[in-house]
């Protein structure tokens, strides 16, 4: 044996790290945290077409919505006035101006949420609070003609790593209201579409507000992909489900 | 423990993540009550940073409840063993990316540091200092062996070594451990 005995050794260990007393935080907040965690690795179950997807609708997303014929709009004001009026109030990702009724509005992502402004008088300013449901957005885009008659923003966050969760801001009649997404119906083979404001790869591709899940059967890696197309129910104010299509399947050998 | 609300329990995801009414999250709590604090004081020996050890710690339980082991392993055991197991793999982690840090960071006077008073105590402990001397196998195989009290089996399986090479890490961990304390015997 060395010079210090295996007992001594124990005993000046435990005393070296007796001081560590830590305050275990609430095991609901590890949880949440894992319920992200997992989310994350069903989605990027179809990573890589939904990115895909996701690039073909970069495209779409920048150019303002005509209004109605019988609205008078104001001259649109330019991309670059709303992102100088964004960074100088500290903040990132302006979205383009879009047009809601006879003004133009726009968006950026603060600290903590987003914040919605529009234009009059030849300057911006912010146009009710911050929002805070989605936490701080990575994208803005337009996602009017989602949400019939109201002007929308498609907001995009970042997941627990690196996938990310889209949703729709949307203008319910003057206040800037999250979209919410209603529970997937019964589906033989997907049941993990989740209730609330945002969705797996959410994003706006022709015209529609779509969303990728992956069932994780029998597992994740070999799950099958189910692209769900969303509808906006004006009755309930929320979005539905309008179809279920599978979007890829991943063939395991046996 | 948090009861599921009546829509979540249809949402096979979060079910499936928090055990829900299940044996899983019952065990998941158990763990977490027991064997927190233990693993926060092991994960101390086995960074430079025992302000991190939380983090690593935290993350080895938000991985376990993330994964559906828990309900495979009925073994309170075998889930104490990945969490072990987990925490070892992020602290090595850690340090590889301290490493990189330290080198290419600018030096920071340790006097400038504002250090927790608990944390500030085990760093100055004299065993604590001279931990840091070890090279990192012999540093895991003395407290896997002396702290967390496994065997040299557990402790070669969790290490990823044989035996032997367990042996081998204690004897010359402990025999460093004896000549640094010789030197720095600031007890």
């Amino acid at each position: 044996m060395n010079e210090m005995t295996e007992k001594e050794i124990r005993e000046r260990l435990e005393r070296a790290v007796a001081p560590i007393d830590p305050v275990a935080p609430a095991l609901d907040v590890l949880r949440e945290r894992a319920v992200k965690l997992r989310r994350f690795r069903i989605s990027m179950g179809g990573g890589l077409l939904a990115a895909a997807a996701a690039a073909v609708t970069v495209a779409v997303v920048v150019v303002p919505a005509n209004g109605s014929s019988n609205v008078h709009v104001a001259a649109a004001p330019s991309q670059a006035s709303l992102t100088k009026y964004v960074a100088d109030h500290g903040g990132k990702h302006a979205s383009a101006p879009l047009v809601d009724g006879s003004h133009y509005v726009g968006a950026y992502s603060t600290k903590n949420g987003i914040q919605v402004v529009s234009f009059g008088g030849g300057a911006w300013r912010a146009d009710g609070g911050e929002i805070t449901k989605y936490g701080p957005a990575i994208r803005l885009g337009d996602a009017s003609g989602v949400i019939p008659g109201h002007a929308a923003f498609a907001v995009r966050t970042i997941g627990a790593d690196v996938s990310y969760f889209g949703g729709v801001l949307y203008d319910a009649d003057g206040t800037w209201t999250p979209a919410h997404f209603a529970k997937c119906p019964a589906h033989k083979a997907l049941s993990c579409a989740y209730a609330g404001p945002e969705e797996p790869y959410g994003h706006v591709a022709t015209g529609s507000f779509v969303s990728v899940s992956n069932n994780c059967l029998p597992y994740c890696a070999a799950g099958t992909n189910y692209l769900i197309t969303w509808r906006w129910n004006a009755a309930l104010k929320q979005f539905g489900v309008k179809s279920v299509t599978k979007y890829r399947v991943y063939h395991v050998p046996n | 423990m948090r009861t599921l609300a009546p829509d979540e329990r249809h949402d096979g995801v979060v079910v499936d993540i928090v055990g829900g009414d299940s044996a899983g999250g019952d065990q998941l709590a158990a763990l977490y009550v027991v064997n927190y604090r233990g693993l926060v004081r092991l994960a101390a020996l086995l960074l430079d940073e025992p302000a991190a050890c939380e983090d690593v710690v935290q993350e080895a339980y938000v991985r376990l409840a993330a994964s559906r082991r828990l309900e495979r392993m009925r073994d309170p055991e075998a889930s104490l063993a990945y969490l072990r197991t987990t925490v070892m793999n992020l602290a090595r982690s850690a340090m590889r990316r301290r490493m990189v840090a330290i080198k290419y960071a600018p030096l920071v006077h340790r006097a400038d540091r504002v250090d927790d008073d608990a944390i500030g105590t085990v760093e100055r402990d004299a065993v604590m200092v001279a931990l840091r001397t070890l090279p990192r196998r012999l540093r895991e195989a003395v407290a896997l062996r002396y702290y967390a009290d496994l065997t040299e089996a557990q402790s070669a399986e969790l290490m990823g070594v044989s035996v032997g090479a367990v042996k081998s890490y204690t004897s010359r961990g402990l025999e460093r451990l004896a000549a640094e304390l010789k030197v720095n015997p600031n007890e």
